[in-house]
Order: C-alpha cells, then structure tokens, then sequence
C-alpha cells in the first residue's frame, strides 16, 4: 500500500496506541509477513516514496531534534540530506536507529513513533535515496589466518599436527566473531610467536621421517615441488619472483653444506613467514573498474575458509584454475559438496560455537559450592552437545527453525543426567528424542544457559541479552542521552527480589530502553538454572517465576512460550541467523545497501524450508563474497567499510 | 604420527639449551650474574614501572583513609600494605575524564593508562590513545631485551557488549592508539619467552636472510593494497623488522654463558590450576623481568572489565566478583566486596615485598621502582572515574603518605610525573595540566 505524505503524517499522529505490529522483541525485520509472494509484494510496495515525498517525511519526523550545530546525540540529519555522501556513516546510523524501533522516539512531537508501514518506507526510501550501489562488496579488513584456521591449514599443507594453541594466544573478535580482520591485530609479540611456531614446525618435520618425507622427496624435482607447496600456501600460482626469492635461499644453504632437506626446509620457513601465506590476500578479476568479481582463486579460498577453515582442496583448485569456479552452477554444486564433506564440521566448531557464545565455556566459573555438578566432565559434554547438534544440521541440512526447537537433543550419559533424562549411558555422545518440550533447540542447551549466567546465579539480564543479540540480532540502542552520567546506585537495600529489582530499574527511563526489551527473555527462561538444569526453585528459596511480559505488552509462559514466540517469526530469526553468518564469512557487519540482499536471501530460504544450505547459498551468492573492490578505490579509508553511497 | 614432535617439543620440562630456537639456532641459558656488572657500573640504577589494574573499583568505604599525611590509618582494603607502607604512596581524587562517558566498565578499563577518549565501535576502527607504559616503552625499552612485558589471566571473549568491542575491556595496554599490545596469559609462555630474550644465540644469519625475503614480499604486497590495509600490512612491516633488529642487537650481546641460574630453574605448568594460582605465576613472571632486567616497563590485569570471577576461594566471600561490586549499598555485599578488594591489594603488597628483597647496587629493586596499582573506576556500584583508587608502590616517589589532590585531578598527571621520573620532564600526557604536585 502506498501512502502519501499526509497520510503517513496522519497516521503517526492519530496512532499513539498503534506501535503494535512491533513484533516479539520489537526488532524489525523487513517481510515478516514470511515468504512467498505476499511478502514480495510488501516489499516493492514499502519504500514507494519518491524522492521528494521522503525528505519531507524525514523532516517532518527527524528534523525536530536532528538538524544544525545543537543536533541530539550529534547526528545532524539536515546536513546528510544534503550531502549524502560526505555523511554515510549518519545514514548508518540513523538506519540502525529507526530499523531498530530505537528512533523516532515514543514520546515527544510524534506521540507513538512510527508504525511498521512507515518505518519500511523510511528505510527503504533511505536506501533509495543514497542509491546505494547494490553490486559493491564494501571493504572489509584484510585478514590474517585466525589461529583455528591455521591449524587446518598446516595440517592439510605439511601433514603435520601442530598445537598452535600452544604458541600463539586466541584472537580477539569483531562483531561477534574472530574472522573480522579489524581485531585480527598484528604485533611485534604475534610476529615474533609466529615466528616460533614456524620454528618448531619446521623441527616438527626435520624430526619425523615421515613427515620429512611428505614434505621434501629428494628423488623430484626440488623446483617442481617448491611450486607446489608455495601455491597451495598462498592459495594461488607461486610467481616468478616467489619462486626465484625461494631457490636462492636453496641455494645459499646448500653452498654452506647443509643437506638438500635442510635447504629446502628453508625456503618452507620463507614461506611461512611471508605476508602472502600470514595474510588471505585477495585479487580482482579487474582492478581498473571501482570493483570487480574476485579472481577463481581468491574465491574458492573464501569459500574453503568459510566452510572448512582451510586451504582450498584439490577439486577447488581446479574450479579455480579452469575458471568456472564463478559459473552459477558449478558454484552450487561445490558449496553443496563442501557442506556435505566432513571437513564441513568446521562450521559447528567455528562459526556455531562463536554464534552461541559457547567458546566462552573454557572461561566460565560457576560457583563450585553451588553446583557440585560442574566440572570438567560436564563442561565438555556441553560443548559436545553444540558441536553435534549444529554438526547434524550442517550434516543433513536440516531446518535452521530446529535451533529455535527440536525434538531430540545430543547427549552423552553425563549430559542426559545433568538434564534429568534417563536411559543414556556412556561417553558417546548420541542423539536422544526428548519429550520435555523445555529442552530441544538452543535454548535448552546447558552450554548456552551456563554462559549467561552469574558464578552463583542466572541472569536475566544476560540471557535477554544474549537472546536479542544472538537469536535476533537486534542492533545496540544508542548510548542515552546524557550518557555515562549513569545512576548514582543500582538499588539501595530493600529486600526485593531479583525480578522485582530489576523491574525498579526499568523506571528509569535511560535503563528501561535496553532493560525493557533484555528482561523479559531472560525472565522466561528462569525455569533453567545456572548451569543448565531445570528448576521449579530460585535461588532465594522461591518458586520459579517464570512469566514474561514483552515490551509489547504481551505475555509469554516460560522457555515454551518464548520458544513459541520466536517460531512465529520465523523469519525473524532466520534473518538474524543470516546477519551473523555473513559477518563471520565475510569479515564485516552489514550495510545499508546489504539489507535488500539479506531479505532475498530470508525469502528464499523460507521457500527452501530454511534449509542451512539455502541461507550458505544465498550468503556465497552475495556480491559481498563474491566480489572485491579495486585497492585504490576512492572512500576505502573511510570509516565505513560497508558498501557506500554512489 | 607426525603429532609426537610438535607435542613433545610443547609438552616436555624446559631443555633450556635446545628447546627455544630461533631461525635454527640453539639459545643458551641467560646467566643473572653476567648482566649484573652493567647494571651495577650504571651510575644510577634504571627506572622500572608496572601498572596493575583491578578490574570492578573498589569500595570507597573500606579504601580510603581516613586522614591525610604520613599519620594516615590503615583502612581494611589497605591493612595488606602495613610491611611495605613505607613504599605506598596512597592517592587520593584522581579523576579520568575522558572515561566519564560511554558506559561502565570499558572505557574506563582501556582508558586506565591513557586517559583517552574511547570510540564506540564493535570491531572496526577501534581507538583510545597509546598508553603511559607502551608509551615509555618505545622510549626506553630499547634499552632491554625486550621493550615491556604485557601480562594478563582472562581471555578475551568474542562478543560487542553496550555497542563496544570487548576488546576494550580486554586491554589497558595500548601500543598505538588502535592497537592493543599484545598480552600474554599462558605463564610457561611468558617464561619462556623471558629465557629466550635474554639468552645467546649463536648465529643468525639465515634467519636474516629469511627475514629479508619476507620484507621483500612484504613491501611488494604492501602495493597492491587499499590505503586501509596498508595499515594492517604495516603493522607486520613493523613486527617483522622489530624482531629483525632484536635478534641483532642480541647478537650483537653474545655475552651470554651456559652456568645454571637459580631464578629461572623450573618453568612454570602449562596450565595453571586456579586463578590464585595463575595470578600468582603471573607476577612472578613479572618478578623475573625484572630481576633479569629483560624489561623495564610490565602490565598485569588481574581480570577483564566487568570480570565475574568466582572469588569465593577467598574466605567470607561467595559470588562474583562483579557481581558483588554491584553492592547496592547492603552490608553483605559490601563486606564481600572489601575482601576481593583486600585480596588484590594483598598480591601487591606481596610483589613490592619481593623486589624489595632483591638487590640492586647499594639497593634493592624496589628502589627504583614506579608500582602502580589501581582500578579505573572508584565504587563499582556506581561506575564513576573520579577519586580513583590509586596507589603507587616503590622507591621512587615518596611513599608512606596518604595524599589526596584537588578534586578532580587528572589520572593523568601522575603519568606526567612518572614520564618525568624517566627523565622526561615537563612532557605533557593525555590530559594531564602539570606532573602530580604535593608529593
């Protein structure tokens, strides 16, 4: 439905109580009305606001507060309007703000915000007026090999198994997760580390016969076999130059008498050393124009670290040799290969563990007084219960939707007694049908519970938190006003509850923008304590409280209820699912110009029964993965890494 | 199979002579004895300076004194320093503005030793300033094997809290205003590395030639990138050069012999068992630095911003240890909170206590010290960065005195006046208005 000006004006001021279609945790998400051609239609008729009839909607709700030298929050959007470009990341944000239900505010000149209509048409007509440039990848950071990636890496380049965890320390981790090159720091400590590592890989070979053997046969061709090694560590043909640096190296060693393994052993050390192996360089099929599809190379490298964390494979190789590595179906038919291999695994261990926060069990510490239950046994069980359960879904390709809920569960005997399920024996870790609809799905997982709680206790606030972030990925609200001048104390002593307490905090208008949205989800999930175990009492002696009231008003039952409230917005979910999953393979956050294409890649997913595969799919099929901007194109040192105004 | 090398090599006891090569060249063992004549012969003995942070504040109440001056009274927090008081200076009203805004915890963390405002990012464009200890080590850290020793115990965790990378909340220690400096958590690995740095190596020359080969493609890549990246490739120019001129100047050394040294006998476990237990191992470590004069200039964070830490192994307490800085002004909580609090300080104390003992010229170490001690924000109920708790242990400035400034003084001041004590003087720092006065 189109509307105009006026009525979208109308409708804001006549609709205080309208702000209803905000949907569960009042994250908006474009096409909630699900798939299919209903949603299609939404969506072409959304944004229908020509140029002109949009600025005047800006004004009239933004304008207020946001123009001139006194602009709220320093965000002047009088300026933006008219010169867009050199505003970018204004526009950035004022999207979050307003996709994200956080502006216009509530209260004020526009009485109740805007309605979801409007809100889409904002966004939409946003994106159409900066023209944002749908084919452009942005500029995430170059990346060094994380430190789980390089441990396939030397396994599958030297047949070596190497305890990298041993020499070089975990990599920090940008939005979410550890493959975003801005955190991927690089110092003096992690060269000289590296350089180490590099050391005793080398004595690793010199020291094993067989593995020398693999790596240098002094019956071949020492140049034939330099090539090799030197390609696939680059992930690309070694050049000349490469080559010549190399030989030289062999060279000199052998004039100082040292045996051929020795020598060569050398030129592996150079190239372990080099930038071109430390760092995923990556080419363009066209540097002349602003941006091109990448190389065959530098995708099927993006698509083996992305899958399995490691160096191309033969059969990519070729693809990527030949040149019909970008070919639709080709491309297909290897992503699918890729996720039924093995190797494929990576994802769960990689991407699922950082997704769920469950990397963070190593790091937890719940009370050992209070849960006796927690040690070491039990932790592992935890994280084996995510690596197999997200490894099934990979495995099989099963609906995303079984992460919100399912119907079994992967235990081993000391899991399922944690759980209180009976009938599991042994260490194996199996998958168990669970009747007990508290459990089934991430939400009934202890890892996920056990690292959003407190030493001693659960925390609401954390699990509320961890549900927006990871389950829906609803964007950080802008800091409040006045911000950092935070309240003088929590709470005085009273002898209120935990829930009661927090609920006095949500009075306070700059907690309650956040606290209003995180508590509830956490309150819904009280019936599971601390580590994992379902309960009927909390940790002050009383009864479980564990129902919900959502920011909407609404009211939910418990883990059930919230379970039942994600699953009617499928899309939701699958959406923020989609989100993080292309953070983690292409290194960078969304962009405005982004969103469009991760609604395609939702819409098509939900006619693919949100198959794993259609939403890998639709993600490799992303101008972001597949194509690469020309390193000198203007606006790459801008702040903004996403793709930018045209 | 080919798994045996590799895990030997990390699994088995320190071969000190054979187990830390470099570019294929055999370490031998450092010897204290033999680096003490230069320390000696220096006509002053150098200047050392570490920070350790605490993360959560600590409870004003049970922090600070009650009066000022030479007479002041210890306080339950402060009684662990009673053996070492006179090396305690006890500071009062120190104020870091720039992390007044923003949110609790992490931007008064990584702000701690810099003062800078912090940008509000989840991983792209991450900035604060070069802090005060990173900052002295480029400028005196050439003077060592290595330029400062950065240590900590908890990891960082892989999420964005309150829209800020925790990073932030990971790191005080900045060696460029957008890049952290590395910390070390493993303390076999920060052992080792102390061995490495001040051993001998015997000759390395092909690593050199490695390394140039490296540079070469370095420089060559470093063409074909955005402006953006080549930030990211200079980073590894840089690394790789200082490791370049490290192993020459340490060539250059060769004074090293193969006696046995008592301090560095028996590296510490690979993995440490409870977080007592890895902190302690940590400061030792630091202790060691020190004493081999392998740096001149450590951090040490106790935890991360908004660190949870179960602290009950510490008797009275039970709960964590943010959440029990969240006191809400009950008596239980903030006794419990006073005991963490009391629990750190002890550690300090036990560290000034340690390099008081080892002796340097006509003194001890501790002498020539600047032990800063602290958290980055006052009462953890309150988040607030004013009136800090700060002490700063050593012989360096005055200790046995409690002195507080005006309010509202910058944190940074005393980082001008540290700067100073360095032989920098009159040098501005982060907002600093003067070097700490009054003392």
């Amino acid at each position: 439905m189109r509307m105009t000006i006026g009525m979208s004006c109308a409708l804001i001021l006549g609709a205080l109580s309208l702000a209803t279609g905000t949907g569960l945790m009042g994250v908006s998400v474009s096409g909630s009305e699900g798939g299919g051609d209903a949603h299609r239609d939404r969506v072409h008729d959304a944004g229908a606001l020509d140029e002109s009839e949009w600025k005047e909607f800006v004004e009239l709700v933004c304008l207020d507060c946001h123009q001139g030298p006194n602009s709220k929050g320093g965000l002047d959007l009088g300026a933006a309007l008219l010169d867009p470009t050199a505003h970018g990341g204004d526009w950035e944000r004022a999207y979050i703000a307003v996709q994200g239900r956080f502006m216009p505010p509530a209260t004020g000149t526009l009485g109740a915000g805007l309605d979801e209509d409007e809100r889409r048409e904002w966004t939409e007509g946003l994106i159409d007026f900066l023209g944002a440039d749908g084919q452009d990848p942005g500029a995430p950071t170059i990346r060094r090999l994380t430190r789980s990636q390089l441990k396939g890496v030397l396994l599958d380049l030297l047949g070596l198994q190497v305890d990298v965890d041993r020499f070089l320390p975990r990599d920090a981790s940008g939005y979410g997760f550890d493959t975003t090159g801005d955190t991927l720091f690089v110092s003096p400590y992690y060269f000289e580390v590296w350089f180490e590592l590099v050391e005793a890989v080398l004595e690793g070979v010199r020291s094993d016969r067989r593995a020398a053997a693999r790596v240098f046969d002094p019956s071949r061709s020492t140049r034939e076999q330099l090539v090799g090694l030197v390609g696939r560590a680059f992930r690309r043909p070694a050049t000349e130059e490469e080559m010549a640096a190399r030989l030289a190296i062999i060279e000199g060693e052998t004039e100082l008498g040292r045996d051929a393994e020795s020598a060569f052993l050398e030129a592996v050390r150079a190239t372990l050393l080099s930038p071109s192996f430390f760092f995923r360089t990556e080419s363009g099929t066209d540097e002349t124009q602003k941006h091109s599809p990448v190389d065959g190379h530098t995708l099927a490298s993006r698509l083996s670290f992305f899958l399995w964390g490691t160096l191309p494979d033969e059969e990519l190789r070729a693809h990527a040799a030949v040149g019909d590595i970008h070919d639709a179906g080709v491309l297909e038919s290897e992503v699918l290969r890729m996720l039924a291999d093995p190797r494929a695994a990576w994802l769960a261990r990689d991407f699922a563990m950082q997704w769920l926060g469950a990397s963070e069990l190593v790091d937890v510490t719940p009370d050992v007084r209070r849960f006796r239950a927690f040690n070491e046994g039990l932790r592992r069980a935890m994280e084996a219960e995510v690596l197999a359960f997200f490894g099934d879904l990979v495995r099989h390709d099963r609906s995303l939707l079984e992460c919100l809920d399912s119907d079994h569960a992967f235990l081993n005997g000391r899991l399922a007694k944690h759980y209180g399920i009976a009938g599991v024996e042994g260490h194996k870790v199996r998958r168990v049908p669970v009747g007990d609809r508290r459990r089934g799905g991430v939400l009934g997982m202890g890892a996920v519970l056990t690292v959003t709680s407190e030493p001693l206790r659960t925390s609401p606030v954390k699990r509320g938190q961890w549900v927006l972030d990871r389950l829906l990925r609803s964007p950080s609200p802008p800091p409040p006003p006045g911000a950092g001048v935070l309240p003088e104390d929590d709470q005085q002593e009273d002898g209120l509850s935990l829930r009661e307490r927090l609920i006095q905090h949500r009075a306070d208008p700059t907690c309650a923008s956040c606290h209003a949205r995180m508590d509830p989800l956490g309150f819904a999930l009280e019936g599971l304590d601390g580590i994992g175990r379902i309960r009927e009492v909390a940790e002050g002696a009383e009864p479980v409280d564990d129902h919900a009231v959502l920011e909407d008003g609404r009211g939910l039952e418990g883990v059930v209820g919230l379970k039942g409230a994600l699953l009617a917005e499928p899309e939701r979910f699958v959406r923020a699912f989609a989100e993080h999953l292309f953070v983690y393979a292409i290194g960078r956050p969304p962009g405005l110009s982004d969103h469009r294409v991760l609604d395609g890649i939702v819409r098509n997913a939900a006619e693919n029964g949100y198959r794993l595969s259609s939403v890998v799919l639709g993600i490799v099929r992303t101008p972001a993965f597949q194509r690469r901007r020309a390193p000198q194109a203007p606006g790459t040192l801008g702040t903004s890494q996403a793709p930018e105004p045209r | 199979m080919n798994f045996q090398p590799i895990h030997r090599i990390a699994r088995r006891p320190l071969d000190r002579r054979t187990l830390l090569r470099g570019a294929g060249a055999a370490l031998a063992i450092p010897v204290l004895e033999s680096m003490a004549p230069p320390l000696r012969s220096e006509l002053q003995a150098p200047k050392r300076f570490a920070a350790l942070f605490c993360p959560n504040g600590m409870l004003p109440a049970a922090w600070v004194p009650g009066t000022e001056g030479k007479d002041y009274a210890l306080t339950p927090t402060l009684a662990p320093i009673e053996p070492v008081r006179e090396s305690v200076l006890v500071l009062g009203n120190l104020f870091n503005r720039a992390s007044r805004a923003g949110e609790g915890h992490y931007v008064k963390t990584t702000a701690w030793l810099s003062g800078a405002p912090v940008k509000r990012t989840g991983g792209r464009d991450l900035r604060v300033g070069t802090s005060i200890d990173q900052h002295l080590a480029a400028r005196v850290g050439t003077k060592t094997p290595l330029s400062s020793m950065v240590l900590g115990v908890e990891p960082v965790r892989n999420r964005v809290d309150m829209g800020y990378s925790t990073v932030y909340g990971a790191n005080v220690s900045w060696r460029t205003p957008t890049v952290p400096a590395e910390r070390e958590l493993n303390p076999r690995r920060a052992f080792e590395r102390l061995v490495r740095w001040t051993g001998t190596r015997a000759h390395g020359g092909r690593s050199r030639r490695v390394l140039d080969v490296v540079l070469k493609e370095a420089k060559g890549l470093r063409q074909s990138l955005g402006a953006y990246d080549r930030h990211k490739l200079d980073e590894y120019l840089e690394s790789v050069h200082s490791l370049e001129s490290r192993i020459a100047a340490f060539e250059g050394d060769g004074a090293g012999t193969e006696a046995e040294s008592p301090a560095l006998t028996g590296a510490p476990p690979e993995k440490p068992g409870a977080y007592p237990e890895h902190v302690q191992l940590m400061l030792e470590t630091l202790l060691l630095a020190f004493r081999t004069d392998a740096t001149r200039i450590a951090t040490f964070m106790f935890g991360n911003a908004v660190s949870g830490r179960d602290f009950s192994h510490v008797e009275g307490v039970k709960g964590g240890h943010h959440g029990l800085s969240h006191h809400e002004n009950r008596e239980d909580k903030m006794a419990m909170y006073a005991l963490i609090n009391r629990w750190h300080v002890e550690r300090f104390a036990w560290l000034l206590g340690e390099l008081g003992k080892m002796e340097e010229g006509a003194g001890t170490v501790l002498d020539s010290s600047m032990i800063l001690f602290g958290s980055g924000l006052a009462d953890g109920n309150r988040h607030n960065p004013n009136d800090l708790p700060i002490l700063v242990g050593g012989g360096v400035l005055p200790g046995g005195q409690h002195v507080r400034q005006a309010e509202l003084t910058p944190l940074c001041n005393l980082y001008a006046r540290v700067l100073g004590e360095f032989g920098f003087e009159g040098e501005a720092f982060g907002d600093s208005t003067g070097p700490l006065a009054g003392i």
